[in-house]
């Protein structure tokens, strides 16, 4: 009897495994593009948001002025095109017509204007439209750009896609609160519902001015860990995830159902040195730094060649960045004899980072720590929570305990004024400055080619900007930190979206096949 | 009853203060700026100083204490500095998952860590005692994170019958609840064994058995119910570090549990969520134990509370 029973069961179980088909992502319907992301959406209203990648997420809802195309160059969008005018101090956009938002009304200049200043007024980012003086919308649906001053990065800052737009009406009508939580816009997506700490949902648009999306829905969830972004990759749980060790990218590149992705990066990790306390605050021991530090090496085998060794303060490809500034090949002999002329030969100091913050951090400062006991130097190394870290940097110069430290930098628009803004004096902590850097002559370049509207004047300002930095060197210009992105193969036309700021461009055209 | 429950509902009122005080000082002792850390590597001093007004950071300690107390008695635990919404939301969204997890999680252990268990004590030194044992062993030492890792690997990846992740679906349970089941089955495994060997070597349980009691009756009916009142503590306890320390697991299947968002808020300072969470973890303990109390009673009648 107990025999007969036994086997019943175990009939049934063999049932249910048969019922219960395996593959990848079973179950998901297929007109859903998932994809897995390092940090959580914290709120669906792009203004109020943080995190590069969340923002590209988020503007799928809104849409912004202008885009990049692959070479970088500034790409008409919901502005079909615009001009310059009063000497270079204004930017008038000319708005698509007829262009719907999600609410079923049209695209005003009104709504431009309106979205625009409340980018200026709420946003954590908008020290990017700092130098604006007025917005204002002109007849034939056109809206005015005015700086204090000619801006010459202003059509670019643009592309920056927390500058997005919203309906005015939808605002006004729900109040800022309510509409935070349901924000409508012109974009490719409209929002469905945001699960807290889990995922946000999108639906296709289909009245998108660009053309309808072929995916209709889009989910962006939140996977924390990376092995559990990977392994969701694998499985088919998410289309596409951002953000992995280069050990992992090995793994997906040996995946022949999984595309990877390493576009460009505008951002760059840079080891910044105390330039106010000694030791770093004698020009000779930074240079001796920088010679000490094999960088190639470092990109070679932490990152398994997949980064790019920074050779200037400004990230490569910006506009205005060049290499040839970058003198300090790797050479202990010559840091060795610049710290004997410094009186410093046998160089202790502390060097501070906030542990898991960047990719590869802990790994990096290791190798550096040990390429400098080669020339003598000793790095103690300080790992700090971040909180605490950040806590550090903002600290005035005569309470600011850090020697040298790693942070990260970009260019939000392209553009090499994006990237060395922070060692203006206007920067000092508590501001972005954390070199303490201090230069006349580099205040006077920055104002001059922010002011520069002949191009190539502005390129020769820039080069000269980057000179005195690479020369002064308050920091040392380590590594482009990589973007990495995978998709699963059948997804489509997702390689071209993705962006220098780990963020993505319109995703209406990405289909899953 | 009654009456002992109104007793532990006041003496747990000042516990509950002191745990309100005790994470206000800790999160303001935290080195690191929640103003700072929302705003990001963009932001302006200016930037800053402006989210640090908006929250009343920029106000006295003592003098925010009291904002929240003032809060606290009216149910308002706040609204969170990095989302902008109310924390109780936030917290009650993701407890539901929680209590889920924890809940499953405590399903597997039980049927797992009871079963173990009285097979080890019915059959000592057997086989089935051994293999209980080592299994209870390998549970209770296999961390969490290589655990969920493995069995994400194996039937998400390679054999694609359950989500790798999430909480969407009541498959998406099943994994992590086997995970942190396993942690806890070896624990009740444990003490089931030896309370109910003990119960077996009782004067009670040779009466019953010379009465010509079945072995079984003898068992389930006699020895496990006594068996059972050391064993429900372990349930009750372990069911409460579920409630609070589900992070590994919550992390490791992208779970948007309480735990995690613990760790998260803990990490971006903010503070109205800190203390939201660990004030309600508080009294989660507080009822569970009244609960286990309760269940005292029900499973030994000799249990009362005047």
């Amino acid at each position: 009897m107990r025999s007969k029973s036994r086997r019943w069961w175990w009939a049934l179980a063999a049932v249910a495994l048969a019922l219960w088909p395996p593959g990848p992502g079973w179950g998901r319907p297929k007109d859903t593009l998932v994809i897995a992301l390092p940090f959580e959406v914290p709120t669906p209203d792009v203004h109020k948001a943080t995190g590069l990648p969340i923002l590209g997420m988020l503007a799928q809802i809104g849409d912004s002025l202008v885009v990049l195309d692959e070479k970088g160059q500034v790409k008409p969008w919901l502005a079909e095109s615009w001009t310059q005018e009063d000497g270079g101090r204004s930017l008038v956009f000319k708005i698509r017509d007829r262009v719907k938002m999600h609410d079923g009304r049209t695209v005003s200049a009104e709504d431009v204007v309106y979205s625009i200043e409340r980018f200026r007024r709420i946003s954590i980012g908008r020290s990017a439209l700092a130098m604006v003086e007025s917005v204002t919308a002109l007849p034939g649906n056109r809206v005015k750009v005015t700086t204090r001053t000619p801006f010459a990065p202003l059509l670019p800052t643009f592309t920056y896609q927390t500058i997005t737009v919203y309906s005015k009406a939808a605002i006004e009508r729900a109040g800022d609160e309510e509409f935070s939580k349901h924000p409508i816009g012109p974009g490719p997506y409209r929002f469905r519902r945001l699960v807290r700490g889990d995922r946000m949902e999108l639906e296709a648009f289909d009245q998108y001015w660009a053309g309808t999306p072929k995916v209709k829905h889009l989910v962006v969830r939140y996977v924390p860990d990376i092995s559990a972004r990977v392994a969701a990759l694998e499985a088919g749980d998410a289309d596409i995830i951002h953000d992995f060790t280069p050990q992992d990218a090995e793994r997906i590149r040996a995946n022949p159902a999984l595309v990877f992705i390493n576009p460009p990066s505008w951002g760059f990790i840079r080891f910044n040195m105390n330039t106010q306390r000694p030791p770093f605050n004698d020009v000779r021991v930074r240079h001796a730094m920088a010679f000490a530090i094999d960088r190639d090496a470092i990109v070679r085998q932490i990152f398994r060649g997949l980064a790019r060794v920074s050779r200037s303060l400004v990230p490569a490809n910006a506009t205005g960045y060049v290499d040839t500034y970058d003198v300090y090949r790797y050479d202990p002999e010559r840091a060795r004899r610049l710290l004997r002329e410094a009186g410093v030969p046998d160089l202790t100091f502390t060097f501070s980072y906030g542990a898991g913050r960047y990719l590869m951090d802990r790994e990096v400062a290791e190798a550096v720590q040990a390429q400098l006991a080669k020339v003598g130097v000793t790095m103690r190394i300080n790992q700090m929570e971040w909180g605490q870290f950040s806590a550090m940097l903002r600290l005035p110069a005569e309470r600011n305990p850090g020697q040298m430290t790693m942070t990260w930098w970009r260019t939000v628009n392209g553009d090499a004024d994006s990237a060395i803004g922070i060692f203006t004096r206007a920067e000092l902590p508590p501001g972005n400055n954390v070199p303490l850097y201090v230069s006349d002559r580099f205040e006077r370049l920055y104002a001059a080619q922010q002011a520069e509207v002949d191009p190539d004047k502005r390129r020769a300002l820039l080069r000269e900007l980057q000179q005195v930095l690479m020369n002064d060197l308050p920091a040392i210009p380590m590594y482009q930190q990589p973007i990495f992105w995978a998709a699963r193969k059948n997804v489509v036309g997702f390689s071209r979206k993705v962006t220098s700021l780990s963020t993505v461009w319109p995703l209406y055209d990405v289909e899953i096949r | 009853m009654k009456a002992y429950l109104v007793r532990r509902g006041l003496v747990a009122l000042p516990s509950l203060f002191v745990v309100t005080a005790l994470v206000f000082v800790a999160t303001r002792v935290l080195p690191g700026d929640p103003a700072v850390l929302l705003a990001g590597d963009f932001a302006t001093p200016e930037t800053v100083a402006a989210l640090r007004a908006k929250w009343g950071l920029d106000r006295p300690v003592p003098v925010q204490y009291a904002v929240f107390l003032a809060h606290l008695v009216r149910g308002d635990l706040g609204t969170s500095i990095v989302s902008d919404l109310p924390v109780l939301d936030e917290i009650l969204q993701r407890f539901r998952v929680t209590l889920t997890l924890a809940a499953a999680a405590i399903a597997v252990a039980v049927a797992v860590g009871l079963s173990a268990g009285v097979l080890g004590a019915t059959r000592p030194y057997s086989g089935w005692d051994y293999g209980g044992m080592v299994l209870a062993m390998v549970g209770v030492s296999t961390p969490i994170f290589w655990s969920g890792m493995v069995l994400i690997l194996l039937f998400a990846v390679r054999l694609g019958w359950l989500p790798s992740g999430g909480a969407g679906s009541w498959r998406a349970f099943v994994l992590p609840a086997v995970s942190l089941g396993f942690f806890a089955a070896g624990i009740i495994a444990r003490q089931t064994r030896s309370a109910l060997l003990d119960a077996l070597r009782q004067d009670y349980i040779r009466t019953a058995r010379a009465k010509g009691v079945s072995e079984r009756v003898v068992v389930d009916r006699h020895a496990l119910r006594n068996a059972l009142v050391p064993v429900v503590t372990v349930v009750g306890l372990e069911f409460g570090r579920l409630l609070g320390g589900a992070v590994l697991t919550e992390t490791v299947f992208s779970m948007p549990g309480l735990g995690s968002f613990l760790v998260v808020s803990i990490f971006k300072r903010d503070y109205p969520v800190i203390q939201g969470i660990v004030l309600w973890l508080a009294l989660s303990f507080v009822l569970l134990n009244v609960l286990v109390d309760v269940l005292y009673a029900a499973l030994d009648p000799r249990v009362r509370y005047a």
